[in-house]
């Protein structure tokens, strides 16, 4: 597959690897909306070029670091980066989970992070257990000026909520989607009261059907370690990763009635809503429902 | 696929004793994919293999009482393919349409079969082979019509003592159905071979054995037929040219056959 021509997904910022990765003065090649490239440190400046056919640096294109990631636009963005004011907070801890490689779309994996009523299911006696499978109404609506999905007063009773959590509590969370392939969940702090841990993801869709997924946590729990907090969180996405592979057709069916949804699913209709309104066409599914599995 | 494997005509997907319940079998079919399953009466019901809220494969799904639930959010649907219970709102009831598309299924003569299209008869009648046993199911690496065309030429030595110069004739039973039957001996064996095209270059081959036998003997025909089975597909997929597949004069003793 060759690069995109996708502008919706070409006029955006993505993450394509975190800073422990890729050290000064080494080269590292990935791929990014069907596009090959090159990511170079020089000193802490991340430059990012094309790949040309020799597999020599093409282009460049703008580059850089947030959040403890490289960042990079094959397009001409109209808003940067989401802002995360937590970021300057100084108690909380910024747990970097690297890469994990999934064959599947960006959307798909985008709207699975915001689903709450899989949590039973996919992560057994940690985040949901039947009996209590129950969602509860919450709110979902597109922000502005921002152009950005919230989906707020969600709550879900959990086993093992976090790490640090020694019973099982009713957490509360909020999602928020600031472009199509970058999403952060706030849940109840399980270590301060009052507090939001985040949790989120910046998916690299290397093609339609194949992303990276740069996974962090920014939270307050000071008494885990840094490889358990990683486990634990690796622990529940490939947990999702094995529906996310499974998941026909690829691509998202953005038109209402391809797929059957019901109200626990709202955060991910007004999802497919505002992605048909931005137009985009990247990972999405284009047939209709018949040809889907055949 | 040319008229030999009309798309709605019953194909056998498995054996019967390969499902028993609890199990949830994917099926794939002129390339598209399905499952099997058995419900809490034993009927197969044999759907689409896709979950119609988020897509996920039914194959990773459980089976829970007389229902099939899906691996992701854990909807329950019954044997009519309706969605009988949604874990996020589970008091409320599902919708009517709500429901799984399913494809015409049955179980006869120790094989489960189906159509992906509408169906112009009824399945293959095998009543003629009055003393069936299945022996195995074996994937071959080829196309269907090569599968069908090895069989029309292919011999096999009978189960049993003093066999070994039968002679062996193949015909077509039904569609996707080959008969090898042994003439003039005096207790008369047929292997008899059902087709599933898996897809263009994948073919499923089902085995039985039609044979009077003591049911003390049934587990050694089973191998005896299933080394057929293997010699079959070895020549299929390792020869350019299809040739007759007949058994080597002495088989290794069952003990060392590898699965």
């Amino acid at each position: 597959m060759a690069k995109t021509n996708d502008p919706v997904a070409l006029n955006d910022w993505q993450a394509i690897g975190n800073l422990d990765e890729i050290q000064s003065g080494k080269r590292r090649n990935t791929r990014l909306l069907g596009q090959e490239i090159i990511v170079e440190m020089d000193g802490d400046r991340p430059h990012v070029f094309e790949a040309n056919a020799a597999g020599g640096m093409g282009r460049e294109h703008p580059a850089q670091i947030l959040y403890g990631h490289i960042w990079t636009t094959l397009g001409k963005p109209e808003k940067p980066p989401l802002d995360m004011p937590e970021f300057l907070e100084d108690k909380r801890r910024l747990v970097s989970c690297g890469a994990v490689t999934v064959r599947a779309s960006a959307l798909r994996i985008v709207e699975n992070f915001l689903d709450m009523s899989h949590f039973p299911y996919v992560h057994t006696g940690v985040l949901g257990e039947e009996p209590i499978t129950e969602v509860n109404d919450y709110k979902s609506e597109i922000r502005q000026p921002d152009d950005e999905l919230w989906a707020t007063e969600c709550s879900f009773f959990q086993p093992q909520a976090a790490m640090s959590a020694e019973d099982g509590q009713v957490s509360e969370y909020m999602y928020r989607v600031s472009s199509p392939f970058v999403t952060v969940l706030y849940k109840t702090c399980p270590a301060v009261e009052g507090a939001w841990d985040l949790v989120g993801i910046f998916v690299q869709p290397r093609d339609e059907a194949v992303c990276d997924v740069h996974t962090f946590m920014l939270v307050l729990d000071d008494l885990s370690t840094y490889t358990d907090l990683v486990h634990f969180q690796h622990k529940i996405f490939l947990q999702d990763r094995s529906i996310l592979e499974n998941q026909l057709p690829k691509g998202l069916p953005l038109s209402v009635g391809e797929e059957t949804a019901v109200k626990a699913d709202g955060s991910s209709m007004l999802y497919r809503r505002w992605l048909r309104q931005k137009g985009l066409k990247f990972g999405t599914w284009q047939g209709d429902r018949d040809s889907q599995a055949a | 696929m040319p008229n030999q494997f009309p798309q709605n005509a019953w194909y056998a997907v498995s054996g019967s004793p390969l499902l028993d319940w609890g199990n949830i079998m994917p099926v794939r079919l002129f390339d598209t994919e399905r499952i099997a399953w058995r419900d809490g009466d034993g009927e197969i019901h044999v759907w689409r293999n896709q979950c119609i809220h988020r897509g996920m494969r039914l194959q990773y799904g459980f089976i829970d009482g007389n229902r099939l639930a899906c691996r992701y959010h854990g909807w329950r649907f019954g044997p009519d393919g309706k969605c009988a219970l949604i874990p996020a709102h589970p008091d409320m009831a599902p919708p009517e349409d709500f429901c799984v598309p399913s494809s015409p299924s049955c179980e006869a003569d120790g094989l489960i079969w189906t159509t992906i299209g509408e169906p112009a008869g009824p399945p293959p009648d095998l009543s003629e082979f009055e003393n069936l046993t299945f022996c195995r199911s074996i994937a071959i690496d080829t196309a269907p019509e090569t599968v069908q065309a090895a069989a029309d030429i292919a011999q096999f030595v009978p189960f049993g003592a003093g066999h070994t110069d039968s002679a062996c004739s193949s015909r077509r039973a039904a569609t996707g159905v080959v008969a090898l039957e042994t003439s003039g001996a005096s207790s008369p064996q047929a292997v008899v071979l059902a087709i599933q095209p898996v897809d263009a270059g994948k073919t499923q081959l089902h085995v039985l054995a039609n044979a009077q036998i003591a049911d003390t003997d049934r587990g050694a025909l089973r191998r005896h037929y299933a080394a057929w089975a293997r010699q079959f597909r070895w020549h299929i997929e390792n020869r350019r040219r299809i040739e007759a597949v007949r058994l080597p004069e002495s088989l290794p003793a069952p003990e060392s056959l590898p699965v």
